[in-house]
């Protein structure tokens, strides 16, 4: 478990006061339940540890102990485990892969950290998107402003947003889903509400492309049009020569001797064809 | 769309309009730089706005088999110039509508008077009811076909057309392999050329860098004509190259086969085509 206070965690509730603490423990006790019930599926693979596949610039790699943060720089091929975390400066990112598929990649700026047994992905500052296959057990979010439950999930998620691009999420407590092409926000004044995204801009941002296309969500499964009509634009153009070439009535007027002499009518036409 | 949020989300719309300043971005620079701006969007504008486009393409095949007859002997050398303008625009609840007019030409370098001008505007309406779901269309196409060498129409006609195709991206997005189906009636002046068509369209398309798409297909065309008794079945297999040379250049080189089984034994054909073009978006 990432010892929160060295990371000065903010818990996730509402930023108006008097809601605070019922709504910490209404929290609390969602995380539990929904902690038992996945224990109980006996179908979680714990986030036991996650290999860095890709650091790009100033990327820091933090250990607890002590209750103190100590950090060195990370690069590729390490493995960051519970009781770490991430720390990316300006221009630089990273991505992690967890042994059931999962893939997280951490914006500029952030703070970042995963908790094993909850498969809890944590946000202390800054942004990540992440892909956590279906039937894997799902896991959770926990942000400065929001906590919520994802199964099989796409998404982009920053201090006071969680955007879903593929299946859905369940934020906590409220139990409010939150669907594809859907994100939730924390407002100034604590309301979160949902709204829809335009997801033609879903690809939109740099960790979408950081390391290859983002597992689970491609341009190309949003927009397949777009591919499809450049793949079939030669056969238009072959079809453009065939109907000037081929048809009866083309070749009627390309081959005008043999089909004056030759054409006998077609039974409503009166149009010159070619013999059949 | 997804009727059992979309109609909530309208509700919500209107809510969340009174509280517009709210809920619009407070991203940072570099959090939008990394994912993008995540804004509220209402339903009506969805899938983004509309959109004019035009391109000029210019392009030279060389067929074995120009004439696209039996008699196998005019290999010919064509340049196919063309311009379109187009428009497309998102509609409510999934749809979008797409409008083209298209001059195009076909310049024969040996069988002149084989020469071509066409006009033709292609409208086309689709649905894709799901993100990831297949897209099915309607759509019509007037379009005539004058000969350059005597000024005489060659064909026109309107074709009405209903289809349905869908893409599977897979090897991380890199590759999609798509399936498509259409049915189109042609109705045609001379009326010789009044034909139903049912095409097929099996292929995969792969994205090699940033720049480079390659594009391997098969299609299955039967088209049956009303007026005279012929029919033909035609296999077409191609494979294509394109290269985004800035935002609005691309070039392409193309190689097509097609076989062509005619009830008309003059009709029947084969013909290899290999071209290269190029594509200016504007």
């Amino acid at each position: 478990m990432t010892d929160s206070a060295a990371l000065g965690n903010v818990p996730a509730v509402n930023r108006s006061g008097r809601l605070e603490s019922s709504t910490q423990l209404i929290t609390i006790l969602a995380t539990v339940v929904l902690s038992l019930t996945v224990a109980l599926a006996g179908a979680a693979v714990p986030f036991t540890r996650a290999t860095l596949t890709r650091t790009q610039n100033k990327v820091a790699y933090g250990q607890i102990a002590g209750g103190k943060g100590k950090t060195r720089p990370a690069s590729q091929g390490d493995i960051v485990g519970p009781t770490s975390y991430l720390l990316t400066e300006s221009e630089s990112r990273a991505e992690l892969q967890y042994d059931d598929g999962s893939v997280v990649r951490i914006g500029q700026n952030t703070v970042f950290s995963f908790e094993s047994d909850t498969r809890t992905l944590n946000l202390k500052e800054g942004t990540f998107t992440f892909f956590v296959p279906r039937g894997q057990g799902g896991g959770m979010i926990k942000t400065p402003s929001l906590t919520a439950a994802i199964t099989g999930t796409v998404g982009k998620v920053s201090r006071d947003t969680i955007a879903v691009l593929e299946g859905e999420v369940t934020l906590i407590p409220s139990g409010r889903k939150v669907k594809a092409g859907e994100f939730a926000r924390m407002l100034p004044d604590g309301r979160i509400v949902i709204a829809r995204f335009d997801p033609a801009k879903a690809i939109d941002g740099a960790l979408m492309a950081f390391n290859g296309p983002m597992p689970g969500f491609t341009e190309e499964r949003l927009l397949p049009g777009r591919r499809l009509a450049l793949a079939i634009g030669d056969i238009s153009n072959f079809d453009t020569l065939q109907r000037t070439q081929n048809l009866p009535g083309s070749i009627g007027v390309f081959d005008i001797p043999r089909t004056r002499v030759n054409v006998p009518r077609p039974p409503n036409g009166n149009n010159g064809g070619p013999p059949y | 769309m997804r009727a059992s949020f979309f109609i909530p989300t309208l509700a919500l719309c209107a809510l969340i309009r009174a509280h517009a300043g709210d809920i619009s971005s407070s991203q940072s620079a570099k959090e939008v730089e990394d994912i993008g701006v995540i804004e509220q969007t209402d339903p009506e504008e969805m899938g983004g706005k509309p959109a004019l486009r035009s391109n000029l393409q210019m392009r030279s095949e060389f067929s074995t088999n120009a004439k696209l007859t039996d008699n196998h002997s005019s290999g010919d050398l064509i340049f196919f110039p063309q311009v379109e303008v187009g428009f497309n625009t998102p509609l409510k609840h999934n749809f979008s509508f797409d409008i083209a007019a298209k001059v195009e030409s076909g310049i024969y370098t040996q069988h002149d008077e084989r020469g071509f001008i066409g006009y033709s505007i292609i409208s086309t309406l689709d649905w894709r009811p799901k993100i990831n779901w297949p897209r099915i269309y309607v759509g019509a196409e007037p379009y005539r076909y004058d000969s350059f060498d005597t000024g005489e129409r060659i064909t026109q006609a309107v074709g009405l057309t209903a289809g349905t195709d869908w893409g599977y991206a897979f090897n991380k997005g890199y590759s999609m392999a798509f399936v498509g189906y259409s049915f189109t009636n042609y109705y045609a002046d001379p009326t010789v050329d009044n034909r139903t068509q049912n095409r097929a369209i099996v292929g995969v398309t792969h994205q090699f860098n940033d720049r480079m798409v390659g594009t391997l297909f098969y299609q299955f065309t039967y088209s049956s004509f009303q007026n005279v008794d012929r029919s033909d079945y035609r296999h077409l297999f191609g494979a294509n190259l394109t290269y985004q040379f800035t935002n609005s250049v691309f070039g392409n080189v193309a190689t097509t086969f097609a076989d062509n089984d005619s009830s008309a034994d003059f009709a029947s054909f084969q013909a290899f085509g290999l071209s290269l073009g190029v594509t200016v978006q504007f």
